[in-house]
C-alpha cells in the first residue's frame, strides 16, 4: 500500500505527542482537542484499512517493513527477528477499531474531566480561576456544568492578560496528559496490529509506560503506590510472556518470531518443533503472563486499585480497551499457532474463566465505590472472554472477540457516567450517598442504562451478541461427545448462570445510583456538558446498533476464523457422529 | 378465502415495526406538545392492531402446508432477510394461525390500554418516557410473537422484559404512595412491601433466571441443528438422522425442552418463579393491565405453544415428550391453585388481580400440558382450550385492571377495605367489573366459562395423571369464583368505608370515570359477553380448526370438534362449582350473612391456612432468605475476608519481603574496616579450600 496507512495510524499519534504537549501548554484543557483530531485521523485510517481488508478475498490487509536492516546469520537470534508488520484481519480489526474509537471518544470527554481533575489537584480553586477571568463566582460542583463558558473565559484570559503562574502550571499538566494519552492509545493499537512476537512485546510494554504515568500523575488516592503496583504486576506478567515468546521463537522450526499465518492458508502448528518437555512451561508462562493483564481470578488484585484510582477517562480506557488485549494475544498464540498444546489446557482455562466470572461479579456486589464496582465488573467480564477463548470453537472465540467490543463500549459508557457524577457532584463516588440521580441527570441515566444492559448481555445491545456466541461455543462442547463432555456441561451451565449475578449487580447499581430518593446534598447537581455527554451518547448508539446489526463485526470475524480453524474445530453445528 | 391474494412481506413486518417506530416518533413528537406525542403513540397502536387483523385476510389459513414449501414460498408468510450472514442466520416473520391469533389479541388489547392511558396518566410527569416504553413494549411483544426463529424471538422476549422492568419502576423516585404491599408488614422478617424500582429489579432478575435456562435450551438445540429457525427445525426432522435424534442419543433432548420451558416459567410467572408478578403491581395500573395481565405474561404460554408441537414432531412419539408435558400440566395446575389461594385473602386490589393472573395462566399451562398427555388425536383440544383461555383472560383481566386503576385513583387507596359501597356512584364501572368478574369466575355464558371449562374438560378427557390436575383445577375454580365475588362485594356493596367517608367530607366526591377511561373497559366487557355468546355457536369450533390445521404441520393429526352435548358433564360440574364459589362470596361479602372474620378465627386450621396464604406460602420469604440476603452478605463477607485478607496482602507482602530482605542484607555493610578485612581474608581462605577440594577431585 502506497500510503502506509496502518503505519501512519500507529506512528502519527506517537510522533505528534510532543505537539500535543505544546498544545496543552498553550490552550489548557482545550488542547485535548488536538489529541482528538489526531486520534480521529488515525481512526479513519484504520477504518480505511479495515474496509480494504474486507474487500479483499483473504479478508486481511497487511503492511510489512524491514525492521533490522542487518542480518547477522540465519541461526542467530537477532537476524531472525523478522519484519515489522502491521496486520488487520477479522480478529484484529474489532480490537483495533474499538480501541481507537474509545480513545477518540475519551479524548473529547477528557476536556471537562481533566480540567476538573487538574484544577482539583493543583489546588486551583475553580472559583478564583473563574473569578479572575470573568468575575463569576461558581461553586465547585457547578463549575464544569458550564465548561464551555468558562473555557472561553479562561481563553480570553490567555489572550488579554499575562498568563499567570497558575495557568502556566495547570497548562503544563494538561500538556503532559495529552501527550501521554496519545502515546497510550498508539501503544494499544500497535499491540493488536503486530505480526511479530518481539514487536508485540515492544508495543505491549509501550502501552504500559504512559498508562503508568497517567495513573501516577493524575490518579486519586495513594496514586504513587497504586501506579507502581500496576506497573509491577503487569510488567512481571509481560516478562513471563516474553519468556514464552523467546522460547517459541528460538525453538520453532522457522526460527522466527513472525507468528501470523498467511491469510487463507491454515497455520502449521509449531509444536512439532518444540521439544515436548518445554511445551507445558511455555504455555504456562504465556497464559499466566497474559492472565495478569486479563485480571483472571487470583491475578486480578491490581485491577480494582488501578482502575478505581486512575483518572476516570483513563479508567474508561484501561478497563474496556487495555485488559482485553490479553485475550487477543491468547487467541492469536494458542488457538492458531499452538492448537494442540492448547487443547491440553483449555479445560483448566475454562474453569479459571468461570471462577473469574463469578468472583468478579460477587465482588462487585460488595462494593460501595462506583469505580471499584465497575472495576470488579471488568474482572467478571474478562471471565467471559477467557471462557470463550477456552472453548476453542469458532463460536466461542468469535464471541470473545465480540465481547471485547461490547464490553469496551459498555464499560466505557459506565466509566464516563461515573466520571460525570464525580465532576458534577464534587467528587462523589460512594454509591450509598447517591440516589435519585436520574431526576437531575436524565441523559446520563439513559446512557448508564444502555451501558448496564450491554454488560448484562441484554438483547438489542451488543452485549447479547457476544454473550450468546460465547455460550454457544460452550454448549457446543457440552453437547459434543468427548472425554470432558460432563465437565463442559457443568461449565457452560455455570457460565450462563453467572449472567444472573451480572444482572443483579448491574441493575442494583442502576437502582441505587439513579432511582429512589434524591439526597438533599445532590439538589444542585446538573447535567454534564456536551463534551461529556456527546461521547457517551455516541457510544450508546453504537452499542444498540451493533446489538441489532452485529454483522459489521461478525462478517469479517467469522470469515477470518473459519479460515483458521480446521474442520474439526469448526463445530457449526456440532459434528454428528 | 384469501382476499388480498398472495402473502406480502411488508404487512407482517409492519405489524411489529409500526409500534416501535411509533415509540421513537412519539419522542420526537413530544417536542410539539403532549397531544402530538399521545396521538402518535395511540395512533401507532391502532395501526398495529389493524395490520394484525389484516393478517387473517392476507393469509390463507384454511389449507396451508409446511412441507416442501420452506423459506421462500410458505403459503402463509415466512419472509426472511439476511441478519447475521457470517453465521447464516436470517431474520424473518412467520405468520401461522398461532401467531395471527396472538397478534390480534395482543394488538387490540394494547390499543385499548393505550387509549385508556390518555385518561389514566393525564397530568403525570415524564409521559414521553411512558408512551415510548409502552409503544416500544407493544412492538417488542409483536416481534416476539411474529419471529420465525429463536434468536429473534429472544430479542423480543428480553425487549418486553426490559419494558416491564422500566415501567414497573416508572415512578422511580420511590415515594411511599407508589409502593406495593403494606409498609412494615413482614413475613419471617422479610419485608413484604416494595418500592417501584425495587419491584422492577425483582421482576427483571427473577425472569432472568428463567431466561437463562431458555437461552441454554436454544443454544443446545442450536449446537446440533445449526439453526434457530422454527420452520427449518421442523423441516430438518425429515432426515433420518437429525438434530433431534442426535440430541436424544446423548440424552439431551428432554433436558433442552425443560430448559426452554424454564423461560416460559419465568416470563409467565409460574411456580417456582411466580413471586415477581404480585410485586410488579408497583407500576402504573395501565402498565399492569397491558404487561402483567393481557400480553407479556402470556408469552410463556405462547412459547410452549410454539415449541410443544415441535417437540412432539421431533420425538415422533408422545411417550418421549411425556415428562415435558406432564411437567407443564403439573406446574400449571399447581400454580393455578397456589395463586388462587392467595388471591382469596389479600386486601390490595391490584395484588388480588395479580395473583388471579398467575392463577389463570396456570390454567393455560394446564391446557397445553394435558394436550400432550392425551392421545395425538386429542392434542388439539387442550391446545385450543389453552389459547382460547389466553384470549378470554386477556379481555377480562385487562378490563379488571383498568377498572381497578379508576377505583384506586378515585378513592386514593389501593385497599379494597378502604373502598366499599361504590356501586351507586359509578354504575358503568360497577356493571363492567361485575361482568368481567363473573367471566373470571366462569359463569355461563361469558367467555371465561367456555374457555376455562374447555381446559378442564380437556384434562378430564386426557385421563391418567390428568385426573389429578382436573381436581386441582376444580378446586382452584371454586377459589376463583369466591375471590371474584369477594372483590366485587368489598368494593361496590355494603357501607362506605371510613376512607371514602373522609374523602367525601373533605369535599371530594366519588364519581364515574371519564369516557377515555370507561370506554375501553366497557368495550372489553362487551367483548367478553359477545365472545361468550359466539363461543359455543361457531367461535370455538373455528379456533379449534385453525389450531388443528396448525398442529397437522407438526405431524399431529388432531381434528377438532366441539359440541356442548358431548361435554355436558364437565360443563355442568364446572358451572356448579363456579356458582357455589360465587354464592359463598355473595353470602360473605354482598349479603354479609356470613362473617369471614369469624370463619377464619373459628379454628386453628382456618387461621393457619389464612396466615399461610397471606404470607405467600412463605415462598417469597424463603427466596429472600436463601437467594438474596445470603448472596449479598456472602459477597461482603468474601470481600472482607478473602479479597482483603488473602489476595490483597500479596501487594503488601511482596514489597515488604523486599524491604525485610534489604534490611537484613544491609546489616552486612557495617562500615567497620576491621570487619571488611576479616571478611576479605576469610573469603580468600575459603576460596583456597574450595580450589584445593576441586583440584583434588
Amino acid at each position: 500500500m502506497a500510503y502506509d496507512i496502518l503505519l501512519q495510524a500507529v506512528l502519527v499519534p506517537i510522533a505528534l505527542s510532543p505537539v500535543g504537549y505544546l498544545a496543552g501548554r498553550r490552550f489548557g484543557s482545550r488542547g485535548t482537542l488536538f489529541a482528538f483530531a489526531v486520534l480521529l485521523y488515525s481512526t479513519i485510517l484504520l477504518l480505511i484499512a479495515a474496509l480494504t481488508a474486507n474487500s479483499s478475498a483473504t479478508g486481511a490487509y497487511a503492511e510489512t517493513y524491514t525492521w533490522f536492516p542487518f542480518t547477522i546469520s540465519a541461526s542467530n537470534l537477532l537476524g531472525s527477528i523478522g519484519h515489522f508488520g502491521l496486520y488487520v484481519d477479522g480478529i484484529s480489526m474489532p480490537f483495533a477499531l474499538t480501541i481507537y474509537i474509545l480513545c477518540t471518544a475519551v479524548s473529547l470527554y477528557s476536556v471537562p474531566y481533566m480540567k476538573h481533575r487538574i484544577f482539583e489537584q493543583e489546588g486551583v480553586s475553580v472559583e478564583t480561576h473563574n473569578a479572575s477571568s470573568s468575575g463569576q463566582v461558581q461553586l465547585l460542583e457547578q463549575q464544569t456544568a458550564s465548561t464551555e463558558r468558562s473555557d472561553k473565559s479562561s481563553n480570553e484570559t490567555d489572550k488579554t492578560k499575562e498568563p499567570n503562574l497558575e495557568n502556566a502550571r495547570t497548562n503544563t499538566r494538561f500538556g503532559l496528559y495529552i501527550a501521554l494519552l496519545m502515546l497510550y492509545s498508539a501503544g494499544m493499537v500497535g499491540t493488536v496490529l503486530s505480526t511479530n512476537l518481539i514487536e508485540l512485546y515492544f508495543f505491549f510494554e509501550f502501552m504500559l509506560i504512559p498508562s503508568y504515568f497517567l495513573i501516577a500523575e493524575f490518579g486519586y488516592g495513594a496514586r504513587g503506590r497504586i501506579s507502581l503496583m500496576y506497573l509491577l504486576w503487569t510488567h512481571v506478567g509481560a516478562l513471563l510472556m516474553l519468556l514464552g515468546f523467546l522460547a517459541i521463537g528460538t525453538a520453532s522450526l522457522q526460527q522466527s518470531f513472525i507468528f501470523l499465518h498467511t491469510p487463507g492458508v491454515p497455520p502449521t502448528d509449531v509444536i512439532t518443533a518444540i521439544s515436548g518437555s518445554y511445551l507445558p512451561w511455555i504455555v504456562f508462562a504465556i497464559v499466566v503472563g497474559l492472565f495478569v493483564k486479563l485480571a483472571a481470578f487470583g491475578l486480578h488484585i491490581w485491577l480494582p486499585y488501578a482502575h478505581g484510582e486512575a483518572p476516570t477517562p483513563i479508567s474508561a480506557l484501561l478497563s474496556p480497551a487495555m485488559i482485553g488485549i490479553g485475550g487477543y494475544i491468547i487467541i492469536r498464540m494458542f488457538t492458531i499457532i499452538l492448537p494442540s498444546a492448547y487443547h491440553e489446557v483449555n479445560l483448566g482455562i475454562a474453569v479459571w474463566g468461570v471462577v473469574t466470572m463469578f468472583y468478579g461479579g460477587i465482588m462487585a456486589l460488595a462494593q460501595d465505590d462506583i469505580k471499584r464496582l465497575l472495576a470488579y465488573s471488568s474482572v467478571s467480564q474478562m471471565g467471559y472472554i477467557i471462557f470463550g477463548i477456552a472453548t476453542a470453537t469458532e463460536l466461542g472465540v468469535g464471541g470473545s472477540v465480540f465481547q471485547f467490543v461490547s464490553h469496551g463500549t459498555g464499560k466505557a459508557i459506565l466509566f464516563m457516567v461515573a466520571g460525570l457524577i464525580i465532576v458534577q457532584a464534587g467528587g462523589l463516588r460512594s454509591i450509598k450517598k447517591m440516589g435519585g440521580l436520574s431526576q437531575k441527570l436524565p441523559i446520563t441515566a439513559v446512557c448508564a442504562a444502555v451501558g448496564f444492559l450491554a454488560i448484562l448481555g441484554f438483547p438489542e445491545t451488543n452485549g447479547f451478541q457476544s454473550e450468546w456466541l460465547i455460550f454457544g461455543g460452550g454448549f457446543q462442547l457440552a453437547t459434543a461427545p468427548g472425554p470432558y463432555q460432563n465437565y463442559w456441561i457443568i461449565l457452560a451451565i455455570l457460565a450462563v448462570i453467572s449472567t444472573i449475578v451480572t444482572a443483579s449487580y448491574c441493575l442494583w447499581t442502576m437502582a441505587r445510583v439513579f432511582f429512589g430518593k434524591l439526597p438533599s446534598e445532590l439538589n444542585n447537581v446538573h447535567e454534564g456538558s456536551a463534551y461529556m455527554l456527546g461521547p457517551m451518547i455516541f457510544l450508546a448508539i453504537l452499542t444498540v446498533v451493533l446489538g441489532v446489526f452485529p454483522g459489521f463485526i461478525d462478517g469479517p470475524l467469522f470469515h477470518t476464523l473459519s479460515s483458521m480453524y480446521s474442520s474439526v474445530l469448526k463445530a457449526l453445528p456440532v459434528p454428528i457422529s | 378465502m384469501s382476499i388480498l391474494g398472495s402473502c406480502t412481506d411488508l404487512i407482517p413486518n409492519l405489524v411489529w415495526i409500526v409500534p416501535i417506530a411509533g415509540g421513537a416518533l412519539s419522542v420526537l413528537g413530544a417536542r410539539f406538545g403532549g397531544a402530538v406525542r399521545n396521538a402518535i403513540a395511540v395512533g401507532s397502536g391502532l395501526v398495529a392492531a389493524l395490520l394484525a387483523t389484516s393478517l387473517f385476510f392476507i393469509s390463507d389459513f384454511s389449507n396451508y402446508t409446511l412441507t416442501g414449501k420452506i423459506l421462500d414460498d410458505y403459503t402463509i408468510c415466512g419472509t426472511q432477510a439476511t441478519w447475521i450472514q457470517a453465521l447464516n442466520l436470517k431474520a424473518g416473520v412467520l405468520v401461522d394461525p398461532l401467531t395471527a391469533v396472538l397478534a390480534v389479541t395482543v394488538s387490540w388489547v394494547s390499543f385499548l390500554i393505550l387509549f385508556y392511558s390518555l385518561g389514566y396518566m393525564k397530568g403525570e410527569r415524564n409521559l414521553t418516557r411512558y408512551y415510548f416504553l409502552m409503544t416500544f413494549f407493544i412492538g417488542n411483544m409483536l416481534l416476539l410473537v411474529m419471529s420465525d426463529n429463536f434468536l429473534q424471538l429472544f430479542l423480543g422476549w428480553e425487549g418486553v422484559g426490559y419494558c416491564s422492568y422500566a415501567l414497573i419502576g416508572f415512578w422511580h423516585s420511590d415515594e411511599s404512595r407508589y409502593w406495593v404491599g403494606t409498609l412494615g408488614e413482614k413475613t419471617a422478617g422479610v419485608p413484604e412491601s416494595y418500592s417501584p424500582s425495587q419491584a422492577g429489579l425483582k421482576a427483571f432478575i427473577m425472569t432472568r433466571a428463567g431466561d437463562v435456562a431458555f437461552l441454554a435450551g436454544i443454544l443446545i438445540i442450536f449446537a446440533y441443528s445449526g439453526t434457530f429457525n422454527f420452520m427449518q427445525l421442523s423441516v430438518d426432522l425429515g432426515a433420518k438422522s437429525n438434530w433431534a435424534t442426535n440430541l436424544m442419543s446423548v440424552g439431551l433432548f428432554v433436558p433442552a425442552a425443560f430448559l426452554i420451558f424454564g423461560g416460559a416459567i419465568g416470563k409467565s410467572a409460574q411456580f417456582p418463579l411466580h413471586e415477581w408478578l404480585p410485586d410488579a403491581m408497583a407500576g402504573p395500573t395501565s402498565v399492569s393491565a397491558l404487561i402483567h395481565a393481557a400480553t407479556m405474561v402470556n408469552a410463556g404460554v405462547f412459547l410452549v405453544g410454539t415449541v410443544g408441537p415441535l417437540f412432539v414432531q421431533a420425538a415422533n412419539s408422545l411417550n418421549i415428550v411425556y415428562p415435558f408435558f406432564a411437567t407443564v400440566a403439573a406446574i400449571g395446575a399447581f400454580t393455578a391453585l397456589l395463586a388462587a389461594s392467595q388471591a382469596m385473602v389479600l386486601d390490595e386490589l391490584k395484588k388480588v388481580l395479580a395473583y388471579s393472573t398467575v392463577s389463570q395462566i396456570g390454567y393455560m399451562m394446564l391446557g397445553l400440558g394435558v394436550a400432550g398427555l392425551s392421545t395425538k388425536g386429542n392434542f388439539s383440544f387442550g391446545f385450543t382450550a389453552g389459547f382460547f383461555h389466553l384470549m378470554s383472560q386477556a379481555l377480562f383481566k385487562a378490563a379488571l385492571f383498568m377498572c381497578a386503576g379508576w377505583l384506586i385513583h378515585v378513592t386514593g387507596s389501593k385497599y379494597m377495605s378502604e373502598m366499599g359501597g361504590l356501586g351507586r356512584s359509578m354504575k358503568i364501572t360497577f356493571y363492567t367489573m361485575l361482568v368481567v368478574a363473573l367471566s373470571l369466575s366462569g359463569i355461563f355464558p361469558l367467555s371465561g366459562f367456555w374457555s376455562k371449562e374447555s381446559i378442564l374438560s380437556a384434562a378430564l378427557q386426557a385421563g391418567g395423571i390428568s385426573d389429578i390436575f382436573y381436581i386441582i383445577g376444580i378446586v382452584a375454580a371454586l377459589m376463583t369464583a369466591f375471590y371474584s365475588m369477594r372483590m366485587i362485594g368489598l368494593i361496590f356493596t355494603g357501607d362506605k368505608s371510613s376512607n371514602v367517608k373522609a374523602l367525601e367530607e373533605k369535599g371530594g366526591h366519588i364519581h364515574e370515570a371519564p369516557p377515555t377511561m370507561w370506554v375501553p373497559y366497557a368495550l372489553l366487557a362487551i367483548a367478553t359477553v359477545a365472545l361468550g355468546i359466539i363461543a359455543p355457536i361457531f367461535f370455538q369450533q373455528r379456533l379449534g380448526s385453525l389450531f388443528s390445521a396448525y398442529l397437522r404441520n407438526f405431524g399431529i393429526p388432531s381434528p377438532y370438534s366441539f359440541s356442548i352435548l358431548s361435554d355436558i358433564v364437565p360443563l355442568s360440574i364446572g358451572l356448579a362449582v363456579a356458582i357455589v364459589g360465587v354464592l359463598i362470596g355473595y353470602l360473605a361479602y354482598v349479603r354479609r350473612s356470613i362473617n369471614p372474620k369469624t370463619v377464619v378465627a373459628s379454628g386453628p386450621l382456618t387461621l393457619g391456612a389464612y396466615r399461610f396464604f397471606h404470607h405467600r406460602w412463605y415462598i417469597n420469604a424463603f427466596y429472600y432468605k436463601v437467594f438474596v440476603y445470603p448472596v449479598v452478605s456472602g459477597a461482603n463477607w468474601l470481600y472482607r475476608n478473602f479479597e482483603e485478607k488473602v489476595i490483597d496482602p500479596i501487594n503488601i507482602g511482596a514489597p515488604e519481603f523486599g524491604g525485610d530482605a534489604s534490611d537484613l542484607l544491609r546489616k552486612i555493610q557495617t562500615g567497620i574496616e576491621e570487619e571488611y578485612v576479616f571478611a576479605f581474608a576469610a573469603g580468600i581462605v575459603m576460596l583456597i579450600i574450595l580450589l584445593a577440594i576441586f583440584a583434588h577431585l
